[in-house]
Order: structure tokens, then C-alpha cells, then sequence
């Protein structure tokens, strides 16, 4: 037995915010009486990238994944990409490798030069 | 009378300068300000002369003379519901009040970032393929900075208006906010900082303003400047928060940290980007 959780449709009848989503969705999950049923999220139509949400939304799954069967499907590359890092904590890692450089190369944080 | 000017300068560091003039000049105010002679604009040009002439219409009445291009982009007071128009390459200046009592301050500003965002995407798919490594791009953007608003600012007033370009293929985003700036944040709780610029150097090392969590991420200001101005979009970021000012760019080897002479209330921050011709795996600039 199996019960899906569509994103697309939590955002259109609230319109709410993605955060706010995740609340949400942890309420759905967590209403299930049954914590044998299997809880699908349909990521349907969701394109979003923000990393703050995608991590926070995932962390809380995972933590859940302990008491409840979940699975996610549906998703976009981008956003799996994204999914499979986090969920394999692997987002820093070439973090280094694309660094710029950020600072002046006489820079000296508390010796203000001007702008101009 | 106050005459406000901007020249068709491409150099990003000209921008600033014409900017922080026209900012300095508003700062002598005067009731009747002449923006006729502002034939060429970008959102980071125009954006805080916008939040600056809205902020002092509070107080007083103002007597604007602007061109026709000014009043087709809501300028200044901008608009909170952003309608396209298919004959411009500029989105309208959207503008919100965040102390509205009636309005949830954190929902409000993602529906803006996630509408805008929307709204950007419909846009540019009128002119080009949108591919999906762009669109995250630019909803990575959005998405992020409007974030800082809502979690460090403390801002009353929230701008965003972005321009595209379609035969060079950039792409402008400027937000701004007028709450307690980089400094502001961090004196605010707890962590000391001897400047706006000394602020703005911590921000973009990572350091967050949360003391209770000083490992957490803090800003992502230094993930924007490696995505931004990384090879595949080829683009430009400027953040100024009070008096201090940061640039960076694809194409310069030292990017520019200062002082300007004037001060901003709350925090200004401008992305240019090209249209990525490579694939942009965003995942490679994303730290914890």
C-alpha cells in the first residue's frame, strides 16, 4: 500500500513558499498512522535549485527515512543531482577545485583602501 | 534642482563610480530632482537611485523630471505584482514593504523570489532556449540572496528589477534591501566587526553571522562570486554594504574591495551573467 505526496499540488493550493513546503510535507508524513505504508514525494513539475531548501527538505526526509518507507521520483536532473549530494554528503568536495580568487592580493581587513 | 546622469559606460567599475556619484548627489537633497539626462541604465545603476527617491518621497514631496524609459519600468516606487511587456528587455522594478502588518515577512519574500524568478525564466524564453543549467542558475540566484534578506536584514523595504540583453545574451540582477547591512548583522549579534569593510571581507570569507552557530554557512556570498564569475557564465558581482564596496568579475585577475564615499543603509548586491554555452554544473560551486 502506497500513498504519494505531489509538490506541485501542495504549492498550488497554498501558495505557499518552498520552506513552508517542508513543514508541510513533514505534516503529511508524519499524519500516516501507518508507518508501513509506503510514502512516495512526486517532484512533478518542480524545478527548483535553491540549495538551503533542497538541504533542509532532504535532511528532514532522511531523518525520517528511519521510522517511514520514502522514496522521491520524478525528479529533474538538476534537482537529483542536487538530492544525491546531499544525501551522499558530497557537496563539498569540489567546492576547492572552482574556487575564485576573492580577495585583493594586498588585502587587509582592517585597513580600509578606497574603492576608486 | 539636482541633476542625476548615467552615460552608456560599459566598464562595470565606471557603473559604480556613476552610481555612488548620483547616490552622493541625492544625498544633498534636493525637492526637485531632473533624470533626464539618464539616456542608458542597468538595474544596478538605477535600482538604488529608485529605493533612494522612494525613501525620501516619505518624508516630502518630490518633483521628478524622468524620460519615458524611467516611467515603463515603475520607476521609482516600483510595483509588487511585475507584469512582462513583450516590447522591453527590462523587467519592471519590483518593490515590497516588508512591515505591512497584514503580510507574513518570510513568505512574502519567497513569493516574490519564486514569482520573479518565474517571471524571468517566461521572459527570456521568449528570445532563447532556456536550458535547464541556466534556469538553475539564475533560480539559484534569486533564491539565495533573497534569502540572506529574509534571514539577516531586518530590511522594511525589499527592490529587485533585472535587464536582458539579447544580442550579447546577458543577463542583470540587482537586489537591495534597506535593513541593517553586513555590519549591522553581526554587531547585532555579538561579533564584532571594526567596519563596513571589515564586515563585507567576513561576509565573503563565509563567516556567519549567527552566534549561536559560527560554524553554520554564513552568507554564500562566496559561493556567488565562484558561480557568478566563473567561466561557464562568464559574469560580474558587486555587493555594497554601508561605505564598503566589492567587485569581481570573469575577467579580471584581482577582484577590488574598498571604501566609497557614501553610505548605504542596508546591503546593494548586482549579478551580470552570459548565457552559459557550456554546461553549468552548480553543484561544484555549492559549499556546505
Amino acid at each position: 500500500m502506497e500513498r504519494t505526496i505531489y509538490l506541485k499540488n501542495l504549492l498550488n493550493s497554498s501558495q505557499v513558499a518552498l520552506r513552508t513546503t517542508t513543514d508541510l510535507i513533514l505534516q503529511e508524513i508524519l499524519s500516516q498512522s501507518d508507518s508501513k505504508k509506503q510514502i512516495i514525494i512526486d517532484f512533478t513539475d518542480i524545478n527548483f535549485i535553491s540549495r538551503s531548501f533542497t538541504h533542509q527538505f532532504i535532511t528532514a526526509i532522511e531523518s525520517l527515512k528511519t521510522t517511514y518507507q520514502i522514496s522521491l521520483k520524478n525528479m529533474l536532473p538538476e534537482v537529483a543531482s542536487m538530492v544525491l549530494a546531499i544525501q551522499e554528503q558530497k557537496i563539498n568536495q569540489d567546492f576547492t577545485k572552482s574556487r575564485k580568487n576573492l580577495f585583493p592580493n594586498n588585502f587587509d581587513s582592517q585597513n580600509p583602501v578606497s574603492f576608486f | 534642482m539636482i541633476k542625476l546622469s548615467l552615460t552608456q559606460e560599459r566598464d562595470p567599475i565606471q557603473r559604480i563610480q556613476e552610481l555612488v556619484n548620483n547616490l552622493k548627489t541625492l544625498e544633498e537633497f534636493a525637492s526637485n530632482i531632473d533624470l533626464s539626462e539618464i539616456h542608458y541604465l542597468t538595474p544596478l545603476t538605477i535600482l538604488p537611485i529608485a529605493a533612494k527617491i522612494t525613501k525620501l518621497s516619505e518624508n516630502c514631496n518630490i518633483s521628478l523630471n524622468t524620460p519615458n524609459s524611467l516611467s515603463s519600468i515603475f520607476f521609482p516606487e516600483g510595483t509588487t505584482t511585475p507584469i512582462a511587456d513583450d516590447n522591453k528587455n527590462q523587467m519592471p522594478i519590483c518593490h515590497v514593504n516588508l512591515i505591512k502588518p497584514e503580510m507574513n515577512r518570510i513568505n512574502l519574500i519567497e513569493r516574490i523570489s519564486t514569482e520573479y524568478d518565474h517571471f524571468i525564466i517566461e521572459y527570456l524564453k521568449r528570445n532563447q532556449e532556456v536550458s535547464e543549467n541556466y534556469r538553475g542558475s539564475i533560480s539559484y540566484l534569486i533564491s539565495e540572496l533573497c534569502d540572506n534578506v529574509i534571514q539577516h536584514s531586518e530590511a522594511e523595504n525589499f527592490w529587485i528589477f533585472s535587464q536582458f540583453w539579447p544580442t550579447r545574451g546577458e543577463l542583470e540582477i540587482c537586489l537591495l534591501d534597506d535593513g541593517l547591512g553586513l555590519k549591522g548583522c553581526y554587531d547585532r549579534r555579538g561579533i564584532g566587526t571594526s567596519s563596513h569593510y571589515d564586515a563585507l571581507s567576513q561576509a565573503i570569507e563565509g563567516k556567519s553571522s549567527k552566534l549561536e552557530t559560527p560554524n553554520e554557512r554564513g552568507y554564500g556570498i562566496g559561493t556567488n562570486i565562484n558561480l557568478f564569475c566563473s567561466s561557464e557564465l562568464q559574469g560580474e558581482f558587486t555587493l555594497i554594504s554601508g561605505n564598503a564596496c566589492y567587485h569581481n568579475s570573469s575577467n579580471i585577475v584581482e577582484p577590488k574591495l574598498g571604501t566609497i564615499p557614501i553610505n548605504w543603509q542596508g546591503t546593494i548586491i548586482s549579478a551580470r551573467l552570459m548565457r552559459p554555452t557550456t554546461r553549468v554544473d552548480i553543484l561544484k560551486y555549492i559549499s556546505k
